[in-house]
């Protein structure tokens, strides 16, 4: 059950006799490491489990040559590429632009997902980006295949311990209650749509959090609403009953519809309540004018792209690194003032 | 002319010019001690630095600021947390001092080492009172960073362990081990850190889709810090424990009804800082990066009172597991696997 040690360079030079420091060198294709050595060395370390680190072995001069980067597109259940990860591809191939890299889209298809069959295109690249969730066994394949780093992009998976760029929909939510906070809303309720996605958890948590640190005397854990109950239908209720100003939505598609059972009832948007929303979409719901959180693509793309370089560099740490995404104003918040006097 | 001078220093030290010059550019490859003898001579000898101004890093004084809740000496999270920021800034060619506080208030005087001017920036180690932290950020004339604290009604920068996504890999940690029915131990009273790592925990059972059950989750200390942790009448198969410290009271309550990690229950835990300690279970435990912390936030600071950084924001450093051997694996449900 238990996963294997991690191979360190101090365990490769043990085994051969030599200094780590050679060891080191010899797989970063330093110089003063004779390519007799750096051979034996290589093999050691891949015999060990070592190349599994996404090390690269390449002698540094071929750096400077242009390289290709490629990005595994891996469809969701449905077998869909979806907008977000498209508005990725583009942005990330802006960054390896300015890397003199570039970018080799490969497309996983879902049967090769569920075979675990990786795209031969896929173990010739330099470095590879993983945008959307493939899977745990796949990535696994991906990580023992692949001399070449990883860094996934969208998506996180506590069993595989790759990077993992994210939008941080968590702390996302502050940037709505801030918003609310600065128009004077008190009464805030969270509604929430789809609750089938770790996307969807994170919002919802990040609105729970905001709420809790908004408590006067925040002695005990939250004690949070059960998100079934957060249905548009019981925010309409509330709002009936003056009991809220401002709906916070986990996504956009519910706020969307939250505003239609609103405005059938009569409820002015925004006079009388606030909706905001979520969306992954790059586009958003702009046509609708719903004030919601994007995440920040570019700043996605430049993160993911600035960790890969790193970790072809050979500098090691994975983990998630978090984006802060953007707030988009819109057209459904307006000042609480309103509600009470308006 | 600056190339004989050069040569002046080398011979009257008995080095080469290649290493006079790399020292005084704070270039790699020479001693530190040699560094500064050779700097020393250089500045006696009258040799025009200027040109190496701009090489050179330049050297700031950082100071620490950290509440006296925190501090015991050499035995606190704080005090490890200061020591590694400490080493980092040294490697970055600061000096820092640490500065504990006495009362604080709206009211209270401001850290000694910032009303009298002896620092080029400040890094506020943990939690201060909510007033007294939004008074220093604002009377601060020299940029300020926070470490392991963070407001986003502060204004400032901060660096943070990752809360969410570390205390959810040490729920899934033990999901990953057969456990549906988990608790947690944690209060918000110690810090938002907790309440962050409350919803890491949330996120977890809800990415996987266990229920939660609120009659499991314990509560470790209450404001002053007292320690009130009661265990639930009906236990649950594993908890995920808020910090080592959590973890350890958890210990000691089960201790009391003869119940023993992992063989009656397993933990799981966030901090890996008291493993060390001889009389408890070594705690299969999310690592807070203290190292990578500290680094960073120096980073961070040395970037701000260079004026190329102006931005406020968290930055959380992530990490991941240690394994030890407070987790029992459950087998499967419905089939006997020997583990």
């Amino acid at each position: 059950m238990r996963p294997k040690k991690k191979v360190k360079l101090q365990d490769i030079a043990e085994a051969l006799g030599i200094s780590v420091v050679t060891v080191s060198n010899a797989l970063a294709g330093r110089k003063g490491v004779s390519e007799a050595l750096r051979g034996e060395i290589v093999e050691t370390a891949a015999a060990m489990g070592y190349a599994a680190s996404g090390r690269t072995a390449k002698p540094k001069t071929e750096k400077k040559r242009k390289e290709t980067v490629g990005l595994l597109l891996a469809p969701d259940a449905a077998g869909h590429v979806r907008p977000w990860q498209s508005a990725l591809a583009g942005r990330l191939e802006e960054e390896l632009k300015k890397e003199n890299m570039s970018l080799r889209v490969i497309r996983a298809v879902r049967e090769d997902i569920a075979h675990e069959t990786i795209p031969a295109d896929a173990l010739k690249t330099a470095g590879l980006i993983v945008c959307g969730d493939p899977g745990t066994a796949y990535l696994r394949q991906l990580r023992l295949r692949l001399g070449a780093p990883i860094v996934c992009c969208g998506f996180f998976d506590s069993h595989e311990m790759l990077d993992y760029v994210l939008d941080d929909g968590f702390h996302n939510m502050g940037l709505v209650y801030d918003r609310l906070a600065a128009l004077g809303h008190r009464d805030i309720a969270i509604v929430c749509g789809n609750m089938d996605s770790p996307e969807a958890h994170d919002h919802f948590l990040g609105a729970c959090f905001e709420e809790a640190l908004r408590r006067k005397n925040p002695e005990e854990l939250p004690v949070m609403p059960d998100p079934e109950t957060c249905t548009p239908e019981r925010f309409l209720t509330l709002a009936r009953d003056g009991k809220a100003t401002a709906a916070v939505c986990t996504d956009s598609d519910t706020a969307g519809a939250l505003i239609h059972m609103l405005r059938a009832e009569s409820l002015r948007i925004p006079e009388d309540i606030s909706v905001t929303g979520y969306s992954l979409d790059p586009e958003g719901s702009r046509s609708s004018g719903i004030s919601e959180v994007i995440p920040d693509f570019g700043g996605l793309a430049k993160q993911t792209v600035k960790l890969l370089m790193h970790r072809m560099d050979g500098k090691e740490r994975s983990g998630v690194r978090l984006v802060p995404g953007l707030f988009i104003e819109g057209s459904t918040i307006g000042s609480e003032k309103e509600v009470r006097h308006g | 002319m600056a190339e004989k001078r050069l040569k002046d220093v080398a011979e009257a030290m008995g080095v080469s010019v290649v290493t006079v010059s790399n020292a005084l550019s704070g270039k790699k490859g020479v001693s530190p001690a040699t560094a500064d003898a050779i700097l020393d001579k250089a500045v006696e000898l009258g040799v025009d630095l200027s040109r190496y101004k701009n090489r050179q890093e330049k050297t700031y004084t950082i100071g620490m600021f950290v509440s006296s809740r925190y501090i015991s000496l050499g035995d606190s999270f704080y005090w490890t947390m200061y020591e590694k920021t400490a080493y980092a800034a040294s490697r970055k060619h600061c000096f820092s001092m640490l500065e504990i506080s006495r009362e604080e208030s709206a009211e209270a005087p401001l850290p000694v080492m910032l009303s009298h001017q002896q620092i080029d920036g400040l890094m506020i180690i943990g939690r201060l009172q909510e007033d007294y932290m939004k008074k220093i950020i604002r009377c601060s004339q020299v940029p300020v960073v926070l470490l392991d604290v963070y407001r986003r009604s502060y204004g400032c920068s901060a660096v943070m362990s990752n809360n969410y996504y570390g205390m959810y890999r040490s729920t899934a940690y033990l999901i990953d081990h057969g456990h549906r029915e988990i608790g947690f131990v944690g209060t918000g009273v110690t810090s938002d850190n907790v309440i962050e790592r409350f919803m890491g925990f949330r996120k977890c059972l809800l990415d996987h889709g266990i229920p939660y059950h609120p009659e499991y989750v314990v509560r470790d200390r209450d404001i002053d810090e007292r320690i009130i942790l009661e265990l639930p009448d009906k236990l649950p198969t594993a908890f995920a424990c808020s910090s080592d410290y959590a973890a350890q009271f958890l210990e000691m309550e089960l201790k009391k009804k003869g119940l023993k990690i992992p063989d009656d229950i397993s933990v799981s835990s966030y901090d890996n800082f008291l493993y060390q300690r001889a009389e408890s279970i070594p705690y299969t435990t999310y690592n807070v990066d203290m190292n990578q912390m500290g680094r960073s936030a120096v980073k961070l600071l040395i970037r701000k009172m260079e004026g190329k950084d102006t931005e406020t924001g968290a930055k959380y450093i992530d990490s991941s597991i240690i394994e030890r051997g407070s987790v029992r694996t459950l087998p499967a449900t419905g089939e006997d696997r020997n583990v």
